[in-house]
């Protein structure tokens, strides 16, 4: 049975602000101290120093704009489509280290909060579902409907 | 409607232009350094030969420290920072070499922690143990 379109609104309202805002919170913690971010993603030993430092300075920025996009609801769409892509990346990456045996803080929200990887990695395939979830919900909205008689 | 993946190419050169921007505004970001700059690494027969003392850190948490750790070493991890620093400041004597390890050679802990002494700190000799803890044990059995 489907949801009452008020219940399945509210529950999509409340879903943006989790998702737009921890990733908003996320960034600003990255922005503050971009030095502790480079180091977290040089851990993950996955890229070369320069791309290192090149991520730790536009990661934060596009994910600020992107989380700020979904609360706000303009370009949102292809907010969804970009967060729905970087959560997947960080799953891969988390899942990577995990494999690895490397201990090491994931930087998800820069020093400020230390998780465990396994931790991490449901947190970011959680947020992932929800903004594939939000994608195609908004998807479907831009889809004219039929005219009524 | 705008079409998903321009709305993507909007966000992402958006994003590129405020990273570019930060480049050169952002005091934090101006200061970071585009080549590597990681902690030397030694081994525990590089520790033996040289002459200078030598202060240990050990860079796993409390818990861990509490069960076994090379003898003299201070605990030092990147949560407990700002109350475990001043144990180490008052351990550290000029002409000491500090060398940071933690449990094994995968774990990143003590390059996290050797990088952060000599970032903030500008402490000259601050190195990494190669294999941590278990080569230690390996050695002392």
């Amino acid at each position: 049975m489907a949801a009452d379109p008020p219940v399945e609104n509210a529950v999509s309202w409340l879903c943006r602000v989790i998702l737009g805002g921890a990733f908003v919170v996320a960034a600003t913690f990255k922005l503050l101290d971009p030095a502790a971010f480079a180091v977290d993603i040089g851990h993950y030993h996955l890229l070369p120093h320069p791309a290192t430092i090149a991520l730790a300075v536009y990661l934060p920025w596009l994910e600020l704009l992107s989380g700020a996009a979904v609360l706000i609801r303009r370009v949102d769409r292809g907010a969804l489509l970009i967060l729905t892509v970087l959560c997947g990346i960080f799953c891969v990456a988390l899942a990577s280290a995990w494999i690895r045996g490397l201990d090491i803080e994931c930087g998800c929200f820069g020093h400020a909060v230390a998780t465990p990887s396994v931790v991490a990695l449901g947190r970011s395939l959680a947020l992932g579902l929800l903004a594939l979830w939000l994608y195609r919900r908004r998807r479907d909205e831009a889809v004219p409907k039929p005219a009524s008689r | 409607m705008m079409n998903p993946l321009r709305e993507c190419f909007i966000l992402l050169t958006a994003s590129a232009l405020a990273a570019a921007l930060s480049l050169g505004l952002h005091p934090k970001v101006a200061g970071l350094s585009w080549t590597e700059s990681s902690a030397a690494e030694v081994s525990l027969e590089d520790v033996a030969r040289g002459t200078r003392p030598v202060l240990w850190v050990y860079a796993r948490p409390a818990e861990a420290y509490r069960q076994s750790h090379i003898p003299g070493a201070v605990s030092l991890t990147e949560k407990a920072w700002e109350q475990q620093l001043p144990d180490l400041l008052v351990a550290w004597k000029p002409g000491t070499v500090i060398l940071v390890y933690c449990d094994s050679p995968a774990c990143g802990a003590s390059q996290a922690v050797a990088q952060r002494l000599q970032r903030e700190l500008t402490l000259p000799d601050v190195q990494v143990l190669k294999g941590g803890w278990t080569s230690w044990q390996q050695t002392h059995r």
